[in-house]
């Protein structure tokens, strides 16, 4: 089924040089997924690390929880 | 002051005087009042199953200083994302260079995680962070404030902010995210037209409000 762009309100089909152009876009989207992926958990990975769990990285149980974290990190840098 | 009809003319009219209502009178005829940031709708369209939303009419620097882009917006499948591109001549192409935009951010989400950043360079203005390639059912609500579409010689500016939450939760992603962002086309070309679309090959569907701000 031919691609809709809703222009001012009003649905029109793609034209075929347009469906080519899109194809194109999710081709090159869906490529980069396991890269996106890894960029997000990489993101929330760091934000876990906060102000409480560095003053607690005095204790060994402390230390041993940002390690699992920055190997978990290391895990999704490897798939960038 | 009394009310006054001369030769069929209303010439004053006493308020208290004015005990019915006013007929409904189109806006064309409601000239020479003070309007300076005052709000116009200029358009409010819905989209269903539409891979993209464009809006290429309503931008008039003679009239508007600023504008505001209210979206919601439900997408149809997961590993999407919904951006928006410009356009500087009336919608016949979008901006889609590599470089055409820089993005500015910060967002949360509930599960814990928060960051921010500054992107080298895209080909899109973001309306929401991250990507939501393991989450079904995102819905979207942006607001994009766009305060100088117009400035001879300036880059056109997008504050936006936005909030996106999931049917289903995700535990890397958390239920809900907040966004902030200032985006930039990097051009002085006068914008007159914006696409909405997805990366990704869902199609989406919802409704978005297209307000101006009177210049006087």
């Amino acid at each position: 089924m031919a691609r809709m762009k809703n222009v001012d309100g009003v649905n029109i089909p793609f034209t075929a040089e347009e469906e080519t152009a899109r194809d194109a876009e999710e081709a090159a989207w869906a490529a980069g997924e396991t890269t996106r992926n890894a960029q997000a958990e990489i993101n929330r990975l760091e934000g876990t690390v906060t102000p409480r769990r560095i003053r607690e990285m005095t204790t060994d149980a402390g230390k041993d929880w940002v390690d699992a974290v920055e190997a978990a990190i290391a895990v999704e840098r490897a798939k960038l | 002051m009394a009310t006054k009809i001369t030769n069929d003319n209303i010439t004053s009219v006493d308020a208290a005087k004015l005990t019915g209502t006013l007929p409904a009178i189109s806006g064309a005829n409601l000239t020479n009042m003070a309007g300076g940031g005052a709000t116009a709708l200029i358009a409010r369209n819905t989209f269903t199953g539409a891979s993209t939303v464009e809006i290429t009419s309503g931008f008039d620097g003679s009239v508007y200083d600023s504008y505001r882009l209210i979206i919601r917006s439900t997408l149809a499948a997961a590993g999407n994302m919904l951006a928006m591109r410009t356009s500087s001549n009336g919608g016949s192409s979008f901006d889609s260079g590599g470089a055409d935009y820089k993005n500015s951010y910060w967002a949360s989400n509930n599960a814990g995680g928060d960051g921010g950043g500054v992107g080298s360079g895209s080909n899109r203005l973001s309306l929401h962070s991250g990507n939501l390639d393991s989450d079904l059912g995102a819905n979207l609500v942006a607001d994009v404030f766009m305060p100088q579409i117009h400035e001879s010689g300036k880059y056109a500016v997008f504050f936006v902010k936005s909030f996106q939450y999931l049917d289903t939760g995700n535990a890397s992603v958390g239920a809900v995210r907040m966004n902030t962002w200032s985006n930039v086309r990097e051009s002085t070309s006068t914008v007159n037209a914006l696409q909405l679309f997805n990366f990704g090959s869902t199609t989406h569907t919802g409704s978005y409000q297209f307000i101006g701000y009177k210049k006087a």
